[in-house]
């Protein structure tokens, strides 16, 4: 079935200070057209055509729902090592070096990713390349050759992979602050896995955890760009037709609850680097269990951006060298964090103008109608242009039906407009004021102590 | 004045709910049954655009002198979203002053005009569903803004109006030079990014103390010299204007024309015009560096080397040749024989090409003598026909790639045309891909895989120094 999607591309009236009324007032929305038909083939695949012949490109996203979030800690990092095993070929093309030898000579420009809620694999390559890339594509996903010794090879290529993010100061504190936000769930909210586990699996077990979530039915197809549905739609009965649905994984079935946080946990870290950083969570909303929560999160996210919301102050010459605030919400997890990066000695004063900061955003977000309004055209405006790049709106696809559906996209303007003041208080009350907090301090000589973090924050906030 | 955002509100959602509504009926319809048989669509506002598919990039683009400023200008009739880039070519000079220019077009992008508070500028873009950004460059510094076609004459006023009363803030300076420190400071604590900027750093024949001194002028950067700064930059000699979308002509050249009527003609620009190329000045450059990173499980390697002018033949020839490198490079060190997570060559499009090679890995002494080996094979013996092949289709997909909307092939044009000179080149290079041989690949390797830098940045395994040099031909 297709459709034309049309969302409107932006507002119209507005009179400005000191300017009279701008040109733009009165003038009617402009429209985004897009051209997006779905399907779902007899075996369980949903596949999304979204024909766009602005250059001879053809980009092909599939995602699988099999990210860290269906892990446990006995298998966390399955998802991300299997993700590395499609590039080693096929039952009918084995050789890992012809594959990828055979991708190359199309000039295709390949990768995947693995995250929380889901898988991704992609490639754009010139629209007369497309059909062979495709083929590779669904063969490897379909039939993969997990081979011993690329298993081998590759379990190394994922531990130097372990290696570069470790080296990098910023990873170890993430690493340890969702420790402590999450406990012994962290491997769900860490789709790069554990080395130790990356380190022994099996050929057979990747065979196992393959046979369960690379089905059809769990996952999803977006071809975009320089093809019409009919060529798209037999694309994908050709590549992805003989694919067998099997027994869902039941990936809807209510997510295990997360350990209990003890609040005001922290840890401190001694590190060579130049500046403190500071971080601290709190649990945030899951699309599944609060979308609203989720939304309104991004939106105060997005308003502290702005030059005149209160969390700016906290960056100048007499204060931090950057802050921010965010909120990251995946399918049944969900986090926000405080990051504040402070030259030595202001360490105190920053927390303490922190604490103020906070205690003003845990009652309302302390912010006003024109700041809120203004985040969500920004947020909307980003979902367009997305929308409007055939490479980008694969990719978005992919994203909203990885953290809930098909239909998130399709209502996304809905339910970013509906946001209004109070649904930030609500989220407020239940995400920041009083809930358990966990902090980091990484520091090259300790400047905050352990526990010291709790008590200026509360201190101030008093 | 109050801003009266509730109008504007609802105008907008009463524009578009009700077509919405219906799609997303109609999507789960087709979700529930499962059609197999798709109508056949409308393509909409998305329209066949001929120019890539002939292979070409600059059909129907025009290029205007618009009161002595140069205007690129492309059409392209129904695509829903248009681009505006602002160029400015402000050449070589000192630190001091690039940190102004620097912050001066910072604040432009986040501040606005001094005429307007800051939240009322991204009110205004936020309201017109545009996008401004500012992207400083080797070459040249970029301001850059997209919106819907309809819309970029209010953006381009907008963009207009901020220059003409460009901010001032002394508190917003303070912000925006912090910023800047601290992303200075930090990336020294990143051995990744620590062993490109000092291989950067060895490629330019910086010392340390260059840095320090650098990094000091930003401290002392001022209201005043950030006003000095705007007078500089905007320069009508040295400002390239390119606009690619659904716009009228004229409407943009009447828009140029309001914003170039009201520049001062400056005698005499007391920065000087962009050195001519440096290709070659160094010969022999063979820098190395080991940065000792103790709590750094794995090392990073980076290297760059001096290449051709980016309007040289060599240009395309020494793309490809990296192109191959590159898939060499990954081949042999990551998917045979699993030493790194990330490893390959890449050009970077300045007005001297540069040729960038990165690996980070925990086994330097099995990569590093792969990595040297496979440098000079390519110095010694000529790729084969089937690598060209492969990376002809590679940079070409690369290029198609970076040009399918119209901020791409805004930024593609702007780039050949402050690069290269004449954005039509990049015709001229797509038609290169398919004429150069291996053995005008293997001649350009070899010329230009040899002046450079080279710098590991980490810790784990032994790595010495010698390790590197052998990276660089004597």
């Amino acid at each position: 079935m297709s459709r034309v999607l049309r969302i409107s591309l932006l507002l119209a009236a507005m009179v400005t200070s000191g300017c009279g009324p701008d040109p733009w007032l009165d003038q009617p929305p402009v429209t985004l057209e897009l051209p997006l038909t779905t399907q779902v083939l007899a075996n369980g695949l949903t596949v999304v055509l979204v024909p766009n012949h602005a250059a001879p490109l053809i980009t092909a996203v599939l995602a699988v729902r099999a990210g860290s979030d269906v892990e446990d800690a006995s298998n966390n990092g399955y998802s991300h090592l299997f993700e590395h095993m499609i590039f080693q070929g096929s039952q009918a093309v084995p050789d890992a070096s012809a594959f990828r030898d055979r991708l190359d000579a199309l000039g295709a420009s390949r990768n995947a990713t693995t995250g929380v809620d889901r898988v991704t694999y992609f490639f754009t390559a010139q629209s007369s390349q497309a059909d062979e890339a495709l083929g590779l594509f669904a063969g490897a996903l379909q039939q993969p050759r997990l081979a011993s010794a690329s298993l081998d090879k590759e379990r190394q290529v994922v531990i130097g992979e372990f290696d570069l993010n470790e080296s990098n100061f910023g990873f170890v504190r993430q690493r340890r602050l969702f420790q402590l936000l999450l406990g012994e769930s962290v491997y769900r909210f860490d789709p790069l896995g554990s080395r130790d586990v990356v380190r022994e699996v099996s050929a057979e077990r990747l065979e196992q955890a393959h046979a369960t979530y690379y089905v059809p039915n769990n996952a999803l197809l977006v071809l975009s760009g320089d093809l019409t549905v009919a060529q798209g739609t037999e694309l994908a009965q050709r590549h992805f037709g003989s694919w067998s649905e099997r027994e869902d994984p039941a990936l809807d079935a209510p997510a295990a609850p997360l350990p209990a946080l003890v609040d005001g946990e922290q840890a401190v870290i001694e590190a060579p680097i130049s500046a403190t950083e500071i971080e601290l969570a709190w649990r945030g909303p899951t699309e599944a269990d609060d979308p609203e929560g989720a939304l309104a999160g991004a939106l105060l996210s997005s308003v502290t951006y702005q030059g005149d919301h209160i969390f700016r102050g906290l960056v100048g010459a007499d204060g931090a060298f950057s802050a921010t605030f965010a909120v990251y919400s995946a399918r049944n997890l969900g986090v926000v964090r405080v990051q504040l990066s402070i030259p030595p000695g202001l360490e105190r004063a920053v927390l303490q103008r922190l604490a103020r900061v906070l205690k003003d955003m845990e009652a309302g977000g302390a912010l006003d109608a024109m700041q809120l309004e203004a985040a969500k055209d920004r947020m909307f405006r980003g979902h367009l242009f997305s929308s409007s790049d055939p490479a980008q709106l694969p990719q978005l696809l992919a994203d909203h039906w990885g953290k809930s559906s098909l239909e998130r996209f399709q209502t996304f303007e809905d339910a970013l407009y509906d946001i209004d003041g109070a649904a930030i208080r609500r989220f407020a009350r239940r995400y920041l004021r009083g809930t358990p907090r966990v902090a980091v301090v990484m520091s090259s000589a300790q400047n905050i102590a352990s526990g010291e973090l709790d008590a200026l924050l509360d201190e101030e906030s008093k | 004045m109050k801003m009266l955002r509730p109008r504007a509100l609802a105008v907008r959602r009463s524009g578009a709910r009700g077509q919405r509504v219906s799609t997303v009926l109609w999507c789960l319809l087709a979700l529930a049954c499962g059609d197999p048989e798709p109508p056949t669509v409308r393509l909409g506002a998305m329209p066949t655009c001929p120019d890539l598919s002939s292979g070409c990039l600059n059909v129907g683009a025009a290029t205007l002198d618009v009161g002595g400023v140069r205007v690129i200008y492309k059409r392209t009739p129904g695509q829903p979203l248009a681009a505006l880039r602002m160029l400015f070519d402000n050449g070589t000079r000192g630190e001091r002053q690039m940190w102004a220019e620097r912050l001066a077009l910072t604040m432009v992008q986040i501040a606005g005009p001094s005429t307007r508070t800051p939240s009322s500028w991204q009110g205004e873009l936020d309201k017109l569903g545009a996008v401004v950004a500012f992207t400083p460059g080797a070459d040249y510094a970029t301001l850059s803004g997209t919106v819907a076609a309809p819309r970029a004459i209010d953006l381009w006023r907008l963009l207009r109006e901020a220059l003409r009363n460009p901010p001032q803030s002394q508190f917003q300076l303070d912000h925006f030079a912090r910023l800047e420190q601290r992303n200075v400071v930090v990336r020294g604590d990143q051995p990744q990014l620590a062993a490109q900027d000092e291989a950067w750093s060895l490629l330019m024949q910086r010392t340390p103390a260059d840095e320090t001194a650098s990094l000091a002028e930003l401290s002392t950067v001022r209201a005043g010299d950030v006003s000095q700064a705007f007078g500089t930059l905007l320069d009508k000699p040295r400002i390239t204007v390119v606009v690619v979308g659904d716009v009228l002509l004229e409407s943009v050249r009447a828009e140029v024309e309001q914003l170039v009527g009201a520049l001062p003609t400056m005698s005499a620009n007391p920065f000087p015009a962009p050195a001519a190329s440096q290709a070659g000045d160094v010969p022999g450059l063979a820098a190395t560096a080991v940065l000792p990173y103790p709590d750094a499980p794995t090392w990073h390697i980076a290297g760059y080397f001096r290449g051709p002018p980016a309007d040289s033949e060599d240009h395309a020839a020494l793309r490809l040749g990296l192109a191959i490198l590159d898939n060499r490079l990954y081949a042999r060190i990551r998917d045979e024989r699993g030493l790194a997570y990330t490893v390959g060559a890449r050009p970077y499009f300045y007005r001297e090409t540069v040729g960038y090679l990165w690996l980070s890995t925990n086994a330097p002494g099995e990569a590093l003598p792969i990595m040297q080996t496979t440098l000079a094979e390519l110095r010694v013996l000529a790729p084969t026909n089937s690598e060209l092949t492969s990376a002809r289709q590679t940079v070409r997909t690369q290029i198609f790639e970076a040009s399918d909307t119209p901020a791409g092939l805004c930024a593609t044009l702007a780039d050949w045309q402050l690069t290269v000179g004449d954005r039509t080149r990049i015709d001229t290079f797509l038609t290169q891909l398919d004429t150069l041989t291996t053995a005008r690949v293997h001649e350009s390797l070899t010329k230009f895989l040899r002046n450079g830098a080279v710098v590991a940045a980490g810790g784990g395994s032994e790595l010495a120094e010698s390790q590197l040099q052998a990276l660089l031909p004597p």
